[in-house]
Formats: structure tokens, C-alpha cells, sequence
């Protein structure tokens, strides 16, 4: 019990007045503080998103003007109205080739380490999973051009198996991630049923999980879709309309971009452009639709 | 605290390996530039400029070796990820 | 008629004539022959080094509704667990005695946990219907997944389940809505009716009622009360009244200084509340501890 000693000895009705009294000077500087982090923060965002204004801006402004039909309806080797149909062709093709591939293996990868490994596994995997999404896309493009490249040539399989490389982290860790959150007691819940465990993975679980996993896969096809360097010794890229020779090599969008932007003749780097416009279109449509799901989620 | 560490030692590496972009403008110069103004070289955009024109083995060997420590910086720097922030995750356990 | 004295930490089945003149609405419970019902023998269950209930023996009585009571923390979901083969699902949980269903060995060599798991049946403290999935698939869930497909058998199981949870009406016209579009209570017995749909002999219920607000308590008390005509019925619960008003027979556990659980007395419901042989049982009864 508190003496008199210690407890403040203040007349009551004091209250009021304190909260009259004008900011003292540590008051004073926190007030200023105050004011000033929203500015910050609002600078901050400002400079964040700059760049990618600027890259918006700079692509429409440079790619627009030869944004035609002939881009998209000529492949490149045209010899009169070259275009850049091969590459979105390429691109239409190796992807979900390498979607299928990387992203199929993640989601299997990703089954295994959330349902049925130990934590031990887990960790380890989970660390082997920080590393290749680490990785360089351009160590993927030069292990499988030192492996499948070297003993059978350049060909639009190896560049969708690059790229494989690099989307499976992205989808083994988005599936992990998206079945972890599917709470226990659903698995409880259908165990209790006398469902058996596989069972359960796969009808249950995978089906709660459904809405992520459709997220995950969106984002591992725009990661591949954008990217370059995996391609550049393997798939090579070829001004050719490549349909379905798989063993030959295939252009890609954004393997058309960096090569065509690099040529000497000021045509061809407009269509590099141009080219861009429907990359980016593409990649920033894909994330901006994952976004919106997540959104409409989270309000439901 | 440990989130932001974390998201810098990522963006490092990811700026480490980032080809493209570095390819288009740094100029392919194989020395160590005078200034930040001059033109230079990484690991992925000597690989980049050069591995289509291989025609020796010990080129090819040399390049495919300078993979070898990028991956190598790569993976370290993961490990060193994983590490800070489990160290980190003990000592401020909340 | 004798009064068998229970050893402490072991109950037999009660054959007594109460104390005091049995009222009309005590039971007169007939005796259960050793092979009935539920038949729990020597039970002690393990989270690895940890002794989660000690040497618990006891008989649920087929077609009737028992409670297991006691304070928080004293093994009565390990045991319920126990008696499903859900225990064994968690690392390093074992399970050391005798589980028998009509005779039967429910941890036999030969017997496969997910049939186990078919038979006895379990509800869950909060209702888990499962989220992807409408109103219909969440009953046929079970036997659906058990290589049922037959539209018309589904049908009439779903509407049988639903009607046996006292859900149907309520449901009916929105069977293709999402089962987590319910409320609480109705959630909770669209779970029982999921349980159901696949037709257990025994329906375990981990305090089936507490996360739900009374008014959906009272109508799966209800629910229980008629349920118990067609299944054994076994329901954990740590409130007293709720097992006073449900239960034809009451177990209480309670906590040893190892904090393993054990049984202390189990009897006919109105016998235990009113009249308990152990001082244990009469201080939790009495709301002295718990």
C-alpha cells in the first residue's frame, strides 16, 4: 500500500489546466518530427515510384510511333515488313513450356516440403530455396548452355529449361508459403473423416489453397516471361517464325528488345521499343491482376 | 530491423546479378575503371558479351568459371541472409 | 445390489442403488457386457517422454451420451484423440494400452487408422468446414472422397445429414453457398452433419460448444440429446451444467502432481453431480476447484 510519501500530492482540478499548458520544448521537437515524417514518407514514395514513371513514360514516348500491325503480325526475318511476331511467338511458347516444367516441379516441391517433410528437411530446403532464387538468371542460362547446349545445340527447349531453373523457386516458395497458411484443423477436419493423408493434400488442402496457388503461378509466368539472360546462349533467339520446332532456336520478347536495341539502324530500335511496350504491357498487367486478387481477398 | 537488413543484403544480391541492364550501358571494357565515369565490366556482362563467341576451350573454361564465383558470392551471401536473421530472430525473440 | 468402492485413478462400470430413493428422473443404468461400446483399458498416452494420461480405464456405453469432465490442462482431448487415432498424428505422441470398439482393438496390428477414423467420428472445438467448398461438397466430403460418386446417393446422403443436424431447413435453398458463409452455430452443425454423412458408430466431441453463443449452444445440446439414438456419443467438456444437461453418464479427470490425467470416478450423470463418491469429484462438482 502506497504512503502518503509517495503518492503525487497535486490539488485536484489540476487536470484541466495541464492540458492547457503550452508545449514545452521536448514537446516541441517531437511536434516538429511529426511534421515532418509525412513529408518524408511522401518523398520517399515519390522517388520509389519515379522510376518506374520514367520507364512507362520513356517507353511509350520512344516505342509508340512504330507500335503497328506489322510488329505484330511479321516476324522479323520479313524481308520487306519485318516485325517482331517471332518473338511473341517464342515467348507464347517457352514459357509455359517452362511453366509447366519449373513451376510444375516447385508445386510438387512445394507439396512435399509443406505437408510431409520434417522440420529438419524443411530448414534445409528452405535455405536451398533462398539460394536459387538468389542465383543470377544468367548462371541458369550458362548451366544448362555448358549441359544441354553443349552436347545438342541451341534450342527453344533449352531456353524453356533455363528458364525453368528460374521459376521453380518462385513457385516452390509461393506454394509452401500458400499451404502453410491453410489452418490445421482443416486437415484435422478431413483426417477426422477417415479421408486418408494424400487424399487430404490433394482434394483439401490444395483446394483451400487454390485461390494463392493460382497467385504463385500468375507471378512464376511473368518472372519467366520477362526474362533475358537465361535465353541469350540457349534459346538464342532466331528472326525465323519458329511454331513448334523446339530443337531449333526461337526468339523471345525480351530477348528481341535487348538484341534488336543494340542494332545500328534506327528502325530496328524502334521496334525495340516498341517491342517493349508489349513486354511491359504484358509483365505489368500480370502483377497489377495479382494485386487486385490479393485485394479482393483480404476485404472479403 | 532484421526485416530490413535482410531486404538489403537481397537487393544486393539481386543487383549483383543483374545482367541486362548492366550489359546495355557499362560499356564492356575489360579494366578497372578510373572513375565511376568510365566504362567497366561485371562478372554477368563479360559473360553476357562474351560466351556467344567462344571458340577456345580454356575461353569458355574461364568464363563458365567466372559463373562459378558469382554463384559462389550468391549463395554465400544467402547463407549470410539466413544467418543475420536467425541470430537476430534469438536475441530480439518477438 | 452393492456399491462398489472405485479404487482411486481406475473406475468399473457403477452397478449401485443410489443412497438416497432413486427420483424418477435418475436412470437405472443396466450393466455394459465387456465387449459394448467404447472399452478403454489401461490407456496412458505420451508426448514423447511426457505422460499425458495415466492408466485411464473406463467403458462408454453404446447409444448414450458420456461426458468427460475436469479442469483444463487434464488430458481429456488427449484422450478423446486417443480414441480416434488422432494422438499418433502429432511427432513423437504414442499411445500405450487398450482401445476396443465392439471388441475389436482399435490400435490392432492389422486395423488402418483411416477406417478407425471412419467409424469413430470427431467435432471440433471451432467449427472447421472446409473453406474452398460449398455447403453440398462439405457433407458429401467424406464420401466423395471414399470413391462415392453416384449424384443421387449424394444427394440423399446430403439431405439426410443436414436434416439429422437440424440444419436442412435452414439451408436448403443455398446448399451451393460456401460452407464458411454460416453462422458459428450453423457452422458447427454442418460440421455434424459431415461427421454424420459418412455414418459412424461413435461421434467424438472436443467442446463441441465454446466458441458459439448460447442460443446456438442450446440447439446443439438439442441436437446431442437426439443424436444419441443412433450414436455413441462421447463429448469433452468443461462445463458442468452443459454435462449435467446432456450426458446420461459423466467421467471426471482430473491433474496428478506429474500433471498427468487420470480418471477419478465416472457414474450416471445425476449420480456424480448429486451424490459422488470421491471428495475430488465433490470439490469439482461443487465449484471448490477447477
Amino acid at each position: 500500500m502506497a504512503t502518503d510519501a509517495t503518492l503525487p500530492t497535486r490539488p485536484s482540478g489540476a487536470g484541466g489546466a495541464r492540458l492547457l499548458e503550452p508545449p514545452n520544448g521536448q514537446e516541441r521537437g517531437r511536434l516538429r518530427r511529426d511534421r515532418l515524417i509525412p513529408i518524408v514518407t511522401v518523398l520517399a514514395t515519390v522517388v520509389t515510384i519515379a522510376p518506374l514513371i520514367a520507364i512507362i513514360a520513356f517507353v511509350l514516348v520512344k516505342g509508340l510511333p512504330s507500335l503497328n500491325g506489322q510488329l505484330v503480325a511479321n516476324a522479323a526475318g520479313n524481308p520487306s515488313a519485318p516485325g517482331a511476331l517471332n518473338a511473341i511467338v517464342g515467348s507464347l511458347q517457352m514459357v509455359p513450356m517452362a511453366l509447366l516444367l519449373g513451376g510444375g516441379l516447385g508445386l510438387l516441391a512445394g507439396i512435399y516440403l509443406s505437408e510431409f517433410a520434417g522440420s529438419r528437411t524443411r530448414q534445409l530446403f528452405g535455405f536451398l530455396v533462398d539460394v536459387l532464387l538468389g542465383v543470377p538468371s544468367i548462371i541458369a542460362g550458362l548451366l544448362v548452355y555448358s549441359t544441354l547446349v553443349a552436347a545438342n545445340g541451341s534450342s527453344a527447349f533449352a531456353g524453356a529449361v533455363a528458364l525453368s531453373v528460374v521459376m521453380f523457386p518462385v513457385m516452390m516458395r509461393a506454394t509452401e508459403e500458400v499451404l502453410r497458411l491453410v489452418p490445421t484443423s482443416i486437415r484435422e477436419a478431413s483426417l477426422a473423416l477417415g479421408i486418408s493423408g494424400w487424399r487430404t493434400v490433394l482434394s483439401i488442402v490444395l483446394r483451400a489453397a487454390r485461390a494463392g496457388l493460382l497467385t504463385g503461378t500468375m507471378l512464376a509466368f511473368a518472372r519467366g516471361f520477362g526474362e533475358t539472360a537465361p535465353l541469350l546462349f540457349t534459346a538464342k533467339g532466331s528472326d525465323a517464325l519458329n511454331i513448334g520446332d523446339l530443337s531449333s532456336t526461337m526468339s523471345a520478347l525480351p530477348l528481341f528488345v535487348y538484341q534488336y536495341s543494340r542494332l545500328p539502324d534506327r528502325f530496328f530500335v524502334a521496334q525495340a521499343w516498341s517491342a517493349a511496350i508489349i513486354l511491359l504491357a504484358i509483365v505489368l498487367a500480370i502483377n497489377v491482376a495479382v494485386r487486385a486478387r490479393s485485394i479482393n481477398t483480404r476485404v472479403e | 530491423m532484421v526485416g530490413i537488413l535482410g531486404g538489403v543484403m537481397l537487393a544486393f544480391g539481386r543487383a549483383l546479378g543483374e545482367t541486362i541492364a548492366v550489359t546495355m550501358v557499362i560499356g564492356n571494357i575489360d579494366q578497372v575503371p578510373g572513375s565511376v565515369y568510365e566504362p567497366g565490366q561485371t562478372i554477368a556482362s563479360k559473360i553476357a558479351t562474351n560466351l556467344g563467341d567462344v571458340t577456345e576451350r580454356l575461353e569458355l573454361a574461364s568464363l563458365i568459371g567466372l559463373g562459378v564465383v558469382l554463384l559462389a558470392v550468391t549463395v554465400l551471401l544467402s547463407a549470410l541472409v539466413r544467418l543475420t536473421a536467425r541470430r537476430f530472430a534469438t536475441v530480439h525473440a518477438y | 445390489m452393492t456399491v462398489t468402492e472405485p479404487r482411486p485413478g481406475m473406475a468399473q462400470p457403477v452397478m449401485l442403488a443410489p443412497a438416497r430413493a432413486a427420483s424418477a428422473i435418475e436412470p437405472e443404468l443396466r450393466p455394459l457386457s465387456p465387449n459394448e461400446g467404447l472399452r478403454i483399458d489401461d490407456l496412458n498416452a505420451f508426448y514423447g517422454s511426457f505422460r499425458a494420461l495415466r492408466d485411464v480405464t473406463l467403458q462408454v456405453r453404446p447409444r448414450s451420451v458420456t461426458a468427460f469432465i475436469g479442469p483444463s490442462g487434464c488430458g481429456k482431448s488427449t484422450l478423446l484423440r486417443s480414441l480416434n487415432r488422432m494422438h499418433e498424428r502429432v511427432p513423437g505422441a504414442r499411445v500405450q494400452g487398450k482401445v476396443e470398439l465392439d471388441g475389436v482393438d482399435v490400435y490392432g496390428p492389422a486395423i488402418n487408422p483411416v477406417r478407425v477414423r471412419r467409424v469413430i467420428g470427431m467435432v471440433f472445438q471451432k467449427p472447421n468446414p472446409f473453406p474452398a467448398m460449398s455447403i453440398y461438397d462439405n457433407v458429401v466430403a467424406g464420401l466423395r472422397l471414399s470413391g462415392t460418386r453416384d449424384r443421387r446417393v449424394l444427394d440423399e446422403a446430403v439431405e439426410r445429414g443436414l436434416t439429422r443436424a437440424a440444419l436442412w431447413s435452414e439451408v436448403k435453398d443455398k446448399l451451393r453457398q460456401p460452407g464458411t458463409s454460416l453462422s458459428g452455430g450453423q457452422q458447427q452443425r454442418l460440421c455434424i452433419a459431415r461427421t454424420i454423412a459418412v455414418e459412424p458408430e461413435v461421434i467424438l466431441m472436443d467442446e463441441p460448444c465454446s466458441a458459439l453463443d448460447p442460443r446456438a449452444t442450446l440447439r446443439i445440446e438439442e441436437l446431442i440429446t437426439e443424436l444419441r439414438t443412433a450414436f455413441t456419443i462421447v463429448i469433452v467438456t468443461h462445463n458442468m451444467q452443459q454435462a449435467a444437461r446432456v450426458s446420461d453418464e459423466t467421467a471426471f479427470f482430473t491433474m496428478d502432481d506429474d500433471r498427468a490425467g487420470y480418471l477419478v470416478e465416472m457414474a450416471p450423470t445425476t449420480t456424480l453431480f448429486t451424490n459422488p463418491t470421491q471428495p475430488l469429484t465433490e470439490d469439482y462438482v461443487s465449484g471448490r476447484f477447477g
